[in-house]
């Protein structure tokens, strides 16, 4: 089966600061019809990095360190830390540097990402690729989810679905994804959803005019050595 | 873009060896997912729908196509169902519709509409270099990915007759950008020129050329409105002109030689060969559309008033990047009023109502400032029929100097003095008017002033012009009359006057004014506030144009003029 989880490549031992010890998962990806792909990472710590030899969490095609830089979600901001050649809104930055909304991140020589924390109601924060670089996969977007992912037509949407008719909320509890439409009928394999509803690994998620569902991505030895 | 419901779930494999991630578009034509196949390739799978045979032969003839702004087809495969399938490249990023939508509604600027051609021509061109036409340019087939435009859709969607396109309404999108002889089945390559020209009109002003609540209202402008051209650049006006011309035999012929046309407007270049007959100037029709000859670009800024002097036109090879449009200078003294310009009858009368309109609303609020700070009187009953008196006289003068010194604006043929004489006239009957106000309201003006015990003319002949201390009709008439055709007031109104509200110019007026109050025993008080009043109303009222924006001012008159 083909799957992100191959754009990891060979076992590589990650500082253990930017890992947390659960083996769960926490890594995922959100198709919607109609709008793209999107890697959901939970974790408090997010690694961005290059192809070679690495595993870091976003692992862009770039001529980028192994781990290039660290994202961490603290107390409600987001830190970067930089342990390659890094700018924040066209400043370098050595120290760790607070992100804020509409932050433009340069890694390297030419990779361009922004960074956007489209909702006050939510902790959860945005990668957006500027330029050309993607994972081996082209993907649409990064959430950095801290409790929950909005998706929906607004502007203060984490995931902009400009057809849909009203928001879907995704909470991620106790390593649960939950959905829940204030406004919207949602199904699954025809059966109406009410309150907020479990989703489990591939299960379908139908609306008016809409419909996604989340991956998995494997937490596979193979892939992740670090992480033993 | 449609999500609606796809027939393939996520995860299935339909095709044997791609698994379906998502849906990415639906349509009347069929519909479109992202797939990843078993060796990790990502690609775009679209399902025939309808018409598949007609769809499946144009693919073909487009399988082996190699060229980098299109998108490519990988294969065409069916699967154990029978389905076909048409198995493309991937192109991540947005459509140009999005792109449209989400950053530019409002229309794009000319270099990024510019990039969009480059790609857009060198791509169609190749398609109609190897005999195939494209049928189906929009801007939601069009990507752009690593720097590339990507065009998409190569080889589908050919089957396109008026009666289906009036039966499908998923197709509505494509309607407004298909040329005028699709209706009597004529698919020439042509037909990519206009629909591409239809692009970059949108892309430029963020709409289409032609819009309509029907389908067959839109064919139908396709078949007989001219387009409006008006809210594009003036240099490109001809250029599309000629590229969305309704005979496909007088249209641009290629998309390079739109390219080339495109570029050379923009530097201001006369095209190196005449592309059309010359074709007799239109009349600019009701909705502000023109019509400029299609050879004569440069020669229409020539011919712009005010003797314009082309400077920095610069020479380049086509096909280069766009230069900077040619710098027009015009001598100074041809910015003010009283320069000759073509400002048409129409125009003027729009800049009268305009102003008359602004008018009301600051005779207002200043009638009703000076009514708030007690200048009309602090308790007397009277005092808010005062300011109402006022207020009327004063947008009264203000209207009469708009509409009078408006009908004249740019034609600089009449002599001071019939100038002068005319406002004379209208100052008269506006003093006339002031005066039956007055009357009719029972409102006195404000006592004579102690220092105006004795005016140097207290009476014309028999007729008096002040009894019992107020003015009498002859007395507002002299004023009024005077005040007028004194002042310069054209100066006053003038859309290239120095500065929208000019102080130096209030005082002098209010100087005048209060000469006059002297001069002819007219209350003080109300010969100032009067003077200083319809000063400051017809100054704010009268449309501005700011100098930075005076010579495309001129040049969009010059270009109505041609």
């Amino acid at each position: 089966m083909p799957s992100l989880t191959e754009t990891r490549a060979m076992p590589a031992r990650r500082p253990p600061a930017s890992r947390s010890a659960s083996t769960n998962e926490d890594r995922f990806l959100l198709w919607i019809d109609g709008v793209g792909g999107f890697l959901l990472l939970t974790r408090q710590a997010v690694t961005i990095g290059g192809p070679t030899g690495a595993d870091a969490d976003i692992q862009l095609l770039a001529s980028l360190s192994r781990q290039h830089a660290t994202i961490r979600r603290d107390d409600g901001n987001y830190l970067l830390e930089a342990h390659g050649p890094t700018s924040i809104n066209q400043r370098p930055v050595f120290e760790p540097t607070e992100l804020r909304d509409g932050a433009e991140i340069r890694l390297g020589t030419s990779v361009r990402l922004a960074f956007h924390r489209p909702s006050v109601l939510s902790g959860s924060g945005r990668l957006s690729f500027q330029s050309d670089h993607r994972p081996t996969h082209s993907l649409d977007g990064v959430i950095l989810v801290a409790d929950t992912c909005l998706l929906g037509p607004g502007r203060d949407c984490h995931i902009r679905c400009p057809e849909w008719d009203d928001s879907v909320i995704l909470i991620h509890r106790r390593n649960d994804w939950l959905v829940h439409s204030p406004q919207l009928d949602l199904e699954i394999h025809g059966k109406r959803l009410r309150g907020e509803t479990v989703i489990s690994d591939g299960q379908i998620v139908t609306g008016p005019e809409l419909r996604f569902h989340i991956e998995t991505l494997a937490v596979e030895s193979s892939n992740r050595g670090g992480r033993r | 873009m449609t999500s609606g419901k796809f027939t393939f779930a996520p995860e299935s494999t339909p095709l044997a060896g791609f698994t379906i991630k998502r849906g990415i578009q639906r349509g009347g034509f069929g519909e479109v997912y992202y797939a990843i196949s078993d060796g990790g390739k990502e690609v775009a799978l679209k399902l025939l729908h309808s018409h598949v045979e007609i769809e499946r032969r144009g693919t073909e003839q487009c399988l082996n196509l190699k060229h980098p702004n299109l998108v490519s087809i990988i294969d065409i495969r069916e699967d154990d169902d029978g389905d076909t399938w048409v198995v493309m490249e991937y192109v991540s990023g947005h459509t140009l519709d999005q792109v449209l939508a989400e950053d530019y509604p409002n229309g794009m600027p000319v270099d990024e509409v510019r990039s969009w051609l480059d790609g857009l021509a060198s791509g169609v061109d190749y398609l109609h270099d190897r005999g195939i036409v494209h049928r189906d340019l929009k801007p939601q087939n069009l990507y752009r990915e690593s720097g590339y435009v990507k065009i998409g859709d190569i080889g589908l969607s050919k089957i396109i007759t008026p009666s289906q396109r009036g039966a499908q309404t998923e197709s509505i999108g494509t309607i407004y950008y298909m040329a005028p002889e699709i209706s009597r089945g004529e698919y020439g390559p042509e037909i990519d020129v206009y629909s591409s020209a239809t692009i970059v009109y949108e892309l430029l002003t963020g709409h289409v050329p032609f819009e309509g609540e029907s389908t067959a209202e839109i064919l139908n402008r396709h078949l007989t409105d001219q387009p409006d051209l008006s809210p594009l650049p003036r240099n490109l006006r001809p250029v599309l002109d000629h590229a969305l011309a309704k005979d496909p035999a007088a249209r641009t012929q290629s998309l390079g030689a739109l390219l080339t046309e495109f570029d050379d407007a923009l530097a201001g270049r006369t095209p190196h060969t005449p592309i059309t007959p010359p074709q007799p100037p239109q009349p600019a029709q009701a909705s502000g559309a023109t019509s400029v000859p299609v050879a004569q670009p440069t020669e229409a800024v020539l011919q712009a008033p005010g003797s314009a002097v082309v400077v920095g036109s610069s020479h380049s090879r086509p096909g280069q990047a766009p230069l900077r449009r040619p710098r027009v200078f015009f001598p100074e003294e041809h910015h003010g009023p009283l320069s000759p310009r073509n400002i048409s009858i129409s125009q003027r009368a729009l800049e009268a109502t305009a102003g008359m309109a602004a008018a009301i609303l600051f005779t207002g609020l200043l009638a009703s400032a000076g009514h708030l700070t007690g200048m009309f009187g602090v308790s007397e009953q009277s005092a808010p029929l005062r300011a109402v008196a006022f207020g009327l006289t004063t947008l009264l003068g203000a209207w009469a100097l708009l509409v009078g010194t408006k009908a004249w604006e740019g034609t600089g043929r009449e002599s001071l003095s019939v100038r002068r004489l005319s406002l004379l006239l209208l100052g008269g009957g506006v003093g006339a008017a002031g005066w039956w106000l007055h009357q009719v309201l029972l409102v006195d003006l404000p006592p004579l002033a102690e220092s105006q015990t004795a005016g140097l003319v207290d009476s014309i002949g028999s007729l008096e012009l002040v009894r019992n201390q107020q003015p009498t009709l002859a007395g507002y008439v002299m004023f009024f009359a005077l005040l007028f055709g004194i002042r310069r007031w054209w100066w006053h109104t003038d859309g290239f006057r120095p500065k929208r509200l000019r102080v130096l110019s209030l005082l002098l007026t209010v100087t005048v004014s209060w000469i006059l109050g002297l001069v002819l025993q007219f209350p003080l008080a109300a010969a100032a506030g009067w003077g200083l009043g319809i000063a400051i109303v017809v100054q704010l009222s009268a449309p501005w144009v700011a100098p930075a924006h005076r010579r495309a001012r001129l040049e969009q008159e010059g270009a109505q003029h041609a």
